[in-house]
């Protein structure tokens, strides 16, 4: 699935594509440039907060949505949330998908899949203190960290790492012991969230 | 320079784990020490519960009983065999 590349677009349509399509808070509700960037996304909220899909940074949406004001729908052309990595031990960039001085709480993720076989997985996590300026904390998912209403987190996901001091920069490698669980599915999930400045 | 990550497949092997009965090798004969012992499968093996597989540190034979879902359990070699005895004699 993805946006389309031309044509008419919607906001439904983008909220669809972000996994959102049943977030109902008024106040919220078609505030695009909260949800569209994944504001508040993964935060570590209780179960009756907000959290919100971030964009996923892939590289095949790179320039397909909305990095700075004014938002424009145009610029969700071709956009799609299922973009995944292999977990071939290449070097994947994860940033935040928009200015974290221009708003508190961005947030941003890069989805891998690892398949149905159970494995030990090797992942790596790496960046100086100018590429986590402003990141308050990076963690790892196995399976979906959110829901689509935009209520609370850790449904059907498993927590794998989770480093909430990162200022100074991060190198690390997590062995992880994967274990295929049809209900959380077969991908993983690394997400960076924003403090505000 | 960005955040960067990467995810590989590991080097080490991953396991699953079972409860199982412990026997004891005592020279060609096997004696049964206890059940619900945690014991460690090799994941890319298919188990079999009803077949006999050695301790990797030796001494012990092990009958997979049911899966276990979490803790230290002790590495089994991943061949297996028809009987206690012929598990305590490799």
């Amino acid at each position: 699935m993805s946006l389309p590349s031309s044509g008419q677009i919607a906001f439904s349509n983008v909220a669809s594509e972000m996994e959102q399509t049943a977030y109902t808070e008024s106040h919220y509700n078609y505030w695009f440039s909260i949800w569209g960037r994944g504001y508040n996304s993964n935060y570590p909220a209780a179960s009756n907060d907000f959290v919100l899909a971030p964009i996923n940074v892939h590289s095949s949406n790179s320039g397909k949505y909305t990095t700075t004001t004014p938002f424009t729908l145009s610029n969700w052309y071709g956009f799609t949330q299922f973009a995944t990595y292999a977990c071939d031990g290449t070097n994947r960039s994860l940033f935040f998908n928009i200015s974290p001085t221009a708003f508190c709480n961005p947030s941003a993720t890069i989805i891998f899949d690892a398949g149905t076989t159970s494995r030990n997985l090797d992942i790596t996590i790496s960046g100086n203190s100018t590429d986590f300026n402003y990141v308050a904390g990076i963690r790892v998912w196995y399976g979906r960290p959110w829901t689509t209403n935009g209520l609370g987190y850790g449904i059907g996901c498993q927590l794998v790492y989770e480093n909430n001091s990162v200022g100074s920069g991060l190198s690390t490698t997590i062995n992880y012991n994967y274990t295929y669980n049809a209900a959380f599915g077969q991908y993983i999930y690394v997400v960076i969230y924003g403090i505000c400045p | 320079m960005a955040i960067l990550v990467n995810i590989a497949n590991g080097s080490s092997p991953s396991y699953n784990l079972y409860y199982a009965d412990e026997y004891y090798c005592n020279g060609s004969t096997c004696e049964y020490q206890q059940s619900n012992v945690l014991v460690a499968l090799t994941s890319s093996v298919s188990p079999s519960y009803t077949r006999y597989y050695p301790l990797e540190a030796g001494g012990f034979a092990y009958r997979l009983t049911s899966t276990a879902s979490g803790g230290p359990g002790a590495i089994l070699v991943p061949a297996s065999y028809t009987t206690c005895t012929l598990a305590c004699s490799v």
